[in-house]
């Protein structure tokens, strides 16, 4: 009976947001496209050349491309696992109350709080080849003989930078596990204590499939996330040494504002964002389905 | 006596955990500390033999400090009440409504949220020119609101799914109008979700980096983390200068994270993503 | 109940904050920033004021920024109070880059202080105003300058800049170590060099010998130039036989061998710094311009540095000539510019910056006491005149890439020297022809 009226109110709900999004990702997105065709300089903005595919041509007969998919398959893979499973046993650890459990929770949550810049500023520092960490290792320890070279060594700058991923994402996981912790039903833990199921059990039997959806979207999420890696990169590593450390981000922005092309740019970006739209709209359908 | 050792060394393993979290903020701290000619001394100093305070006031006094700290905050709270506002309503749309495209827009917002939104950044920078925004707090405020509009939907829609729709009958009957079930109702019982919302958002816009480094110019405008990105050189970076800034600049997104985080996981229980 | 006191605490905080940032913007939207905001001493003035906006890249936080902002700056204002600058500092590889975008979005700067080697780059895309067609006083300012720093911003028939400071690099050795080294003096040739660099090595084994901070031209030519190669031919045509020529080969070989035992570093991502290394004892000996003087004074008092001659080779000592033009990219204020442009290469300021580290370019102020008595400026001085540019072809910024990915593999991957070089010949020839 408010049918009509209400889908009236419903449009004066929803255009507003929607039109913003269309107007500000949605249009560039489309713009992105058609620039990946052009010829597009900073330098000259107001006049592009068609050029068909041969950005894409450019790019598919560049090193860094391989290079690039690379550390980020790397990076990914160090990040999305390091952050789940320690964001999980955090949450795991400190979901039940216990004296100072707020503490912990606010401790670990804590880097999420410090921005990339004031992080890689940090850790860069900490692993400068006469910084804190090699002095530990070297003097102190005796591990290794010599100073480790962490940020001019490609696969060790890699690993910091993902370190620095890890350590900066543990404590959003855990805010989400200790969520979706709160809603699994006690009584469940209370039949399985009955069955005589132990600690592990009741955690591989039980908690681990309830916050299955949880995990899900976490993952999800860090998968965008390990995607979007720049900030750090850039200002630990500049990408080098000899672009070894180049991500895909990296390598577009530098493109764009320091080879001034932005057709270059655009098409990259087009490259790699839409598999991992894809895939994570794939993960996502799966989600939906398997309910 | 298991149950107990391994009490223990969870125990053990908590306590690690929070130092590997607090340590690179108790460097900070303690660099900050030093006066230059110390900061490179090898072996380092765990902690400074004679605190200085000198990089806090020349990390305050270059780069028009406190004038980044203000535009940052300007920035966030600006581009947060806009995205609050607008994502509120597109939530509130899709949860409570049946309309003429929901699903294909759904779809097409659900796609947003997985494109890594520095990618758009070309096209940012030229639609921002041809508008004559180059170089203005617009810039930042648009961009930042739109980029935390998908999100904060998605979380929002969560929460608002989980109030009855019981509620919104009754609303009906008594003649009331959806803005009535929108502003009296639904939004009132959704404070939990509010919280999750202001700190993702708040983090998100106070950190960004990329898109403030590229559009702004003037020092005027600068926001905190182009500010403190300035203070590293291209051949030397004044590392008690830096981390100075660098503590400055996280000491209010600390204090908002401090008052709000007991709410932090209620409002994320509740809300988008059930276990 | 907590819970919402708590939240509407935290709702009038943000409105608070946004209140002041939105009082303290309001007066500043009309493109054109000020400076400090609020504060500044001629807010009684008439509504005709200009705001200059002046871009530089003395770095954040130096003796030169400081000079700047707090003596010759209120120095101008005091003497144009019609006209406020708005001094920005960016790090050098940004302030390239963002002149490149501003000139895009429109949005340029007034003034800017440039690298001379970019000064081509800019003209090319038609940033500049050419100094000598527009303001009639150009040949009596010009004529109180160095004619060689001039030259740098002389493109076809015009001037495109005025220099602003002129500088090469000289070879820094730290006494200490050299005398615990049992070194007694800096190596004065290529051979004394590499001989004194394991003796550093063994009194300094957690220390390296010499410190170069990066592996552009601007790093890499003296050591070509002084052992008697090139990168080019002279005629700038091809680096066939220069660039991978006997000579730059020996001196590139005998540098990846001094690397690989440790000797020398500083461009490696996680290397301390070389300056601050320098005066820490991490790197015996490296080359720097005079503004290292100026930093060893402003951070560290206790540190006496000492300066010598580039050791010299096969082609004798050869450095790099480096320096800064002050340009006019001003469409709507060009008149004012002007004016700042004549301050900053003025004596009184070019005096100001000299005793900053800044080589001046002002004939008088290169006579001036104060400028006479800095000592430290003798050795560069002396360096100046075997000095070379780098040779000024419009891709040099894309060459000097070639030569650092080149070095970089040489030193990092252990690179075979000659196919390196050969390769970075080929694809420089390629950027020469293109």
């Amino acid at each position: 009976m408010y049918a009509k009226k209400l889908r009236r109110d419903a449009y004066l709900f929803f255009i507003p947001g929607f039109l913003f999004v269309c107007w500000f990702i949605v249009y560039p997105l489309v713009q992105n496209f058609l620039y990946s065709f052009y010829d597009f300089r900073l330098t000259r903005l107001s006049d592009k050349t068609f050029i068909g595919l041969d950005n894409y041509h450019a790019i598919f007969h560049e090193k860094l491309l391989w290079i690039s998919l690379r550390n980020l398959l790397y990076y990914g893979l160090l990040t999305v696992p390091g952050q789940m499973v320690l964001g999980f046993l955090a949450a795991y650890a400190l979901y039940r109350s216990f004296p100072g459990v707020k503490f912990f929770r606010a401790v670990y949550f804590v880097p999420v709080v410090t921005s990339w810049v004031v992080a890689s500023l940090v850790f860069k520092f900490i692993f400068t080849d006469r910084g804190f960490l090699n002095y530990l290792l070297t003097d102190k320890l005796h591990w290794t003989s010599a100073p480790v070279s962490w940020l001019s060594t490609p696969f060790l700058a890699l690993t910091v930078l993902a370190l620095l991923g890890i350590w900066k994402g543990i404590g959003w996981v855990m805010v989400l596990y200790l969520a979706a912790l709160q809603n699994v039903p006690q009584s469940l833990y209370d039949a399985a204590k009955v069955d005589g199921a132990g600690a592990w059990q009741r955690l591989v039997h039980i908690t681990i499939p309830s916050v299955r959806q949880t995990s899900s979207f976490i993952q999800v999420m860090l998968i965008i996330g390990s995607f979007n890696v720049f900030t750090s990169v850039m200002l630990m590593t500049g990408g080098g040494p000899l672009h070894e450390t180049e991500v895909l981000l990296s390598w577009m922005y530098n493109k764009a504002f320091k080879h001034y092309d932005l057709g270059y740019a655009a098409a990259l970006a087009y490259l790699f964002a839409l598999p991992i739209a894809v895939l994570n709209w794939l993960q996502m359908r799966r989600d939906k389905e398997s309910d | 006596m298991s149950a107990r050792l391994s009490r223990v060394s969870i125990g053990i393993a908590l306590f690690i955990g929070a130092a590997i979290s607090l340590y690179p903020l108790f460097f900070m701290l303690s660099t900050s500390l030093q006066p230059n000619a110390v900061i490179l001394e090898y072996p380092p100093r765990l902690w400074p033999s004679e605190p200085t305070w000198d990089h806090y006031w020349e990390a305050w006094n270059s780069q028009q400090f406190g004038r980044s700290l203000l535009n940052s905050a300007f920035v966030t709270v600006a581009a947060f009440f806009a995205l609050f506002a607008l994502s509120s309503m597109l939530a509130f749309a899709y949860s409570r409504f049946e309309f003429r495209g929901k699903r294909i827009s759904w779809l097409v917002l659900m796609a947003c949220l997985t494109i890594p939104v520095m990618t758009l950044i070309i096209p940012q920078f030229v639609m921002i020119r041809d508008m004559g925004l180059y170089d203005s707090y617009w810039a930042l405020v648009l961009v930042y609101t739109a980029s935390g509009i998908p999100f904060t939907t998605f979380l929002l829609k969560g929460f608002f799914d989980s109030i009855s729709r019981e509620i919104d009958e009754s609303v009906f009957m008594d003649g009331g109008s959806s803005r009535l079930l929108f502003l009296r109702i639904v939004m009132p019982l959704s404070k939990p979700a509010f919280v999750p919302a202001i700190i993702f958002n708040a983090l998100y816009i106070w950190e960004e980096f990329p898109w403030a480094l590229t559009i702004i110019n003037d020092p005027a405008k600068r926001t905190l983390p182009v500010a403190l990105a300035n203070f590293q050189g291209q051949y030397t970076t004044q590392w008690g200068v830096v981390f100075a800034g660098s503590l400055l600049a996280l000491l209010p997104i600390l204090v908002l994270f401090l008052f709000l985080q007991r709410y932090l996981i209620r409002g994320m229980t509740a809300g988008a993503v059930k276990g | 109940m907590r819970n919402r006191k708590s939240l509407r605490l935290i709702v009038t905080l943000m409105l608070l904050a946004l209140l002041a940032a939105g009082c303290g913007n309001g007066n500043n939207n009309n493109g054109q920033a000020q400076g400090t905001a609020g504060a500044s001493p001629n807010a009684e003035q008439p509504a005709e004021d200009v705001t200059l906006t002046f871009w530089h890249h003395y770095s954040t936080a130096s003796a030169e920024e400081k000079t700047l902002k707090e003596v010759l700056i209120p120095k101008f204002e005091a003497e144009h109070p019609n006209i406020r600058v708005n001094a920005v500092s960016f790090p050098w590889d940004q302030l390239h880059q963002k002149l490149q975008i501003g000139a895009s979005a429109g949005e340029l700067p007034d003034v800017a202080r440039l690298d001379i080697i970019w000064v081509p780059e800019l003209q090319a895309n038609d940033m500049l105003v050419a100094l000598d067609e527009k303001f009639d006083d150009f040949a009596e300012v010009s004529k109180e300058l160095l004619a060689g720093p001039l030259s740098t911003a002389v493109i076809g028939a015009h001037t495109y800049a005025l220099p602003l400071n002129t500088n090469t690099k000289v070879l820094f050795w730290n006494e200490k170590m050299f005398k615990e080294a049992g070194l007694n003096q800096a190596p004065a040739t290529m051979d004394e060099f590499f001989a004194a660099l394991p003796k550093l090595k063994d009194k300094f084994p957690q220390s390296w010998g010499f410190g170069e901070p990066a592996l552009r031209g601007w790093n890499v030519l003296p050591w070509l130039w002084s052992n008697g190669g090139d990168v080019l031919s002279p005629d700038n045509t091809t680096a066939q036989g220069y660039l991978n020529g006997a000579a730059s080969v020996e001196i590139a070989t005998k540098l990846q061998q001094a690397f690989s035992q440790g000797l020398i570093t500083g461009f490696k991502p996680g290397d301390t710094p070389v300056t601050e290394g320098h005066a820490k004892d991490v790197y015996g000996m490296m080359a720097e311009g005079p503004w290292a003087f100026a930093q060893f004074t402003d951070q560290f008092k206790e540190f006496k540095p000492m300066a010598a001659s580039f050791p010299a080779g096969k082609g004798g000592s050869v450095q790099v000539l480096g320096g800064e033009d002050i340009g006019i990219l001003s469409k709507e204020h060009p008149e004012e510019s002007w004016e700042f442009v004549k301050f900053m290469v003025s004596e009184a300021a070019e005096v100001e910056m000299g005793k900053v580290g800044q080589i001046p370019v002002n004939l008088k102020a290169m006579e001036h006491p104060d400028i006479k008595a800095i000592s430290y400026f003798a050795p560069f001085l002396e360096q100046l005149t075997t000095s070379k540019a780098r040779p000024p072809v419009s891709a040099w910024p894309q060459i000097d890439d070639v030569l650092n990915d080149a070095f970089m593999q040489i030193f990092l991957q252990k690179a075979d020297v000659q196919k390196t070089l050969d390769g970075a010949a080929q694809q420089i020839d390629d950027l020469l022809n293109a």
